[in-house]
């Protein structure tokens, strides 16, 4: 039998492949084959013999996301059911030269430093973030035009909420 | 010596004199807001207690209500920990006039070294050599005269300031305006204090500080110092005990001025003497820290001392059993601060589920941690989560061991800094001993993670989710397969920890 999984990585659609037999497993991924043993599975962790050398692996889930620390290195990736790769595929790209910047993490804000309609430099502060009690700067990526201002001073955002728009010349 | 130590803190801290409580027999009680409860240093400490909402100015420092959940509980001293009320003079008193002791200096002393310029005062006094500054007016226009005289580039700092909060390098005079509101702008947020000076900015400054104990007898002792040079964002990440940088001579100058500044200001229990110490081995007080520091276990592991152990006695009034002369460093300790953040995007912190915390365990490796598997990183408290700390024979030793137990360090679910500590150790100048405080922006400005996923990784997560489709109870527990959705027998764990595939 065998089963197949996709992950996203970046932009990409990695398609993993599992033929299993007995304690033995054939794993395809991108079309390279490994041959991979199983020595010991936990709640968490798989030490796996891989084309013969022994590897400690951690896996955790949350939601899609995919947590894979590895001698020392941590992956992150998201797992993708099929019907979600086709869509991603088709893809819904933003329109060309407008950035939409956004609260890299949750906090209040302080003070909105620019107006709707104002020209930019690159790197100029445009919003200043209150965060576990340090100040953030929300700057300019590059030069460009204040589309929209979506904040206010004292207003609470959430990690990922859009504060400005602007686009480039 | 005390019956119950209500411990003023959370996180690492908390757990780090709970466990020293429970090494003397000493009952703890655990404070808590409304975003710890369940944490972990909740549930070591014999009692706990919540003392209100997540906001650290309505929990952790809420000194009223610490003192009631004190005298409710019965508790005959208070253990601050660091950061929060650790710095509070007023606080200090406050436990004290409620007929508890509090575990640290005298108000006194926390007040003169709480303000960076008293100190500044003091410190000369004591012939104690400090950075050339100024700090006689707030007035601008005065301000902007001594700058010119001090010479750019300069700090501008807050006088209630640390951690780098309120602190900004300034340029050039144009710059300064702007850089002296937003210093006082944060200051103002982060201490309540919008009060700032300025101080001559030294090149390629060398941070290394001295912790002192002193007793009730007014015995003082240093325990060496700590190369703390390794920063971002002004925050030490990584410290070491030995120095690279210290000479027996100027070691010993350095521990004699430690010990007579703590002197100057009649100070008793833990405490630690900043110093920046520039290319030519000239040193300056930088400030005193009067409180138990986040890197004292390197400290621990090259005297042997427990300096918890010795916080709490001395606060009992016990006086300290060791001299000067009997005390020495032996072997090599590092210290990495473990955060949840990406240093990969400008150090910002990270929030979320701790998925998996595994921490390295071997011969000399130790980790203070204040988290664990199942908690939830929150965005009200410092970022900080744990501490790994490991002693070698010698630094070359240490670094190796430092190495791997990063290596062995899995946290999942958070970004955290573990591949950049690891990076930074091995770095070829590290390894050499150049450690200044601009050695992170020089460096590892551009620092990214490996970021590149392995077929490794992809073929172990596909891996363990077949495995938890394909071992479904039905084929674990045949006899037990049932359509009864309701039935007990459908609840069974997928998963036995570390059972054997494949091999029945």
């Amino acid at each position: 039998m065998i089963t197949e999984f996709k992950y996203q990585v970046g932009d990409e659609i990695k398609t993993v492949t599992i033929e299993r037999d007995g304690n033995q497993f054939q794993v395809m991924v991108d079309g390279r084959v490994h041959s991979v043993t199983i020595n010991q599975l936990g709640q968490t962790s798989l030490n796996l013999e891989i084309n013969g050398q022994q590897q400690q692996v951690y896996v955790a889930r949350n939601g899609s996301r995919r947590y894979v620390a590895l001698a020392g290195e941590i992956q992150v990736f998201e797992r993708v059911l099929s019907n979600q790769a086709r869509r991603q595929r088709l893809g819904i790209g933003s329109a060309i030269g407008l950035d939409s910047l956004a609260a890299t993490m949750p906090g209040v804000v302080l003070e909105t430093l620019v107006a709707e309609g104002d020209q930019v430099e690159r790197g100029q502060t445009l919003v200043l973030l209150e965060a576990m009690k340090m100040e953030l700067r929300v700057t300019a990526p590059h030069a460009g035009q204040v589309r929209k201002l979506l904040c206010s001073a004292g207003q609470t955002v959430e990690r990922g909420q859009i504060l400005v728009e602007i686009e480039a010349e | 010596m005390f019956k119950k130590i209500l411990i003023a803190n959370r996180g690492e801290i908390a757990i780090r004199i709970i466990r020293a409580c429970q090494e003397l027999g000493i009952s703890s009680v655990a404070i808590y807001s409304e975003a710890d409860a369940g944490s972990l240093h909740t549930l070591m400490a014999g009692e706990s207690a919540l003392i209100g909402p997540p906001t650290a100015a309505e929990s952790y420092l809420n000194s009223n209500r610490i003192l009631e959940v004190a005298h409710e509980l019965g508790c005959d001293a208070i253990h601050p920990g660091y950061g929060f009320l650790a710095e509070n003079a007023t606080f200090a008193q406050a436990v004290r006039a409620a007929g508890l002791s509090f575990i640290g200096p005298s108000a006194e002393a926390i007040r003169i070294m709480g303000s960076k310029t008293a100190a500044r005062t003091a410190m000369r006094k004591a012939g104690v050599p400090v950075v050339p500054g100024y700090q006689d007016s707030n007035d601008n226009e005065a301000l902007l005269v001594a700058a010119t005289e001090i010479g750019y580039p300069l700090l501008v700092k807050a006088i209630a300031g640390g951690g780098g909060k309120g602190m900004r390098v300034v340029e050039m005079a144009s710059a300064l305006p702007e850089a002296l509101e937003s210093a006082r702008r944060e200051a103002l947020n982060a201490f309540g204090d919008d009060q700032i000076y300025l101080e001559k900015y030294i090149a390629s400054p060398h941070h290394i500080e001295f912790q002192i104990f002193g007793d009730d007898t007014g015995r003082v002792v240093h325990l060496f110092e700590r190369e703390c040079s390794i920063q971002r964002r002004h925050q030490k990440i990584i410290e070491e005990t030995p120095s690279p940088l210290l000479n027996a001579t100027l070691r010993q100058q350095m521990g004699k001025a430690a010990v007579a500044a703590a002197k100057a200001v009649n100070y008793a229990n833990a405490g630690t003497v900043e110093f920046l110490v520039d290319d030519e081995h000239n040193f300056y007080f930088l400030e005193m820290n009067t409180r138990l520091q986040v890197e004292h276990p390197i400290t621990e592991m090259v005297t042997g001392l427990d300096l918890v152990k010795w916080q709490i006695r001395v606060a009992a009034g016990e006086p300290l059993s060791f001299e000067q002369e009997g005390l020495s460093q032996r072997g090599h300790a590092i210290e990495c601060r473990i955060y949840a953040e990406d240093p990969a995007n400008g150090f910002l912190p990270d929030i979320g589920p701790v998925l998996q915390a595994i921490e390295p365990v071997g011969p000399g490796i130790r980790v203070d941690s204040g988290i664990t598997s199942g908690d939830e990183i929150t965005m009200h408290y410092d970022p900080m989560i744990a501490k790994l700390i490991v002693l070698g024979e010698n630094r070359p030793d240490a670094l190796r061991k430092m190495k791997w137990a990063l290596k062995q360090y899995i946290i999942l679910g958070v970004t955290t800094n573990i591949p950049f500590l690891r990076d930074v150790t091995t770095h070829a100048a590290f390894r050499r001993g150049e450690t200044t405080t601009h050695f992170v922006e020089q460096y590892f400005a551009d620092w990214q993670s490996a970021g590149n996923i392995s077929d490794t990784a992809l073929l172990a997560a596909a891996l363990s989710e077949m495995l938890d489709n394909t071992q479904t109870n039905e084929q674990r527990y045949p006899e037990a397969a049932t359509s009864d959705p309701y039935s007990p027998w459908g609840q069974l764990p997928k998963f036995r920890v570390g059972e054997q595939i494949g091999k029945e």
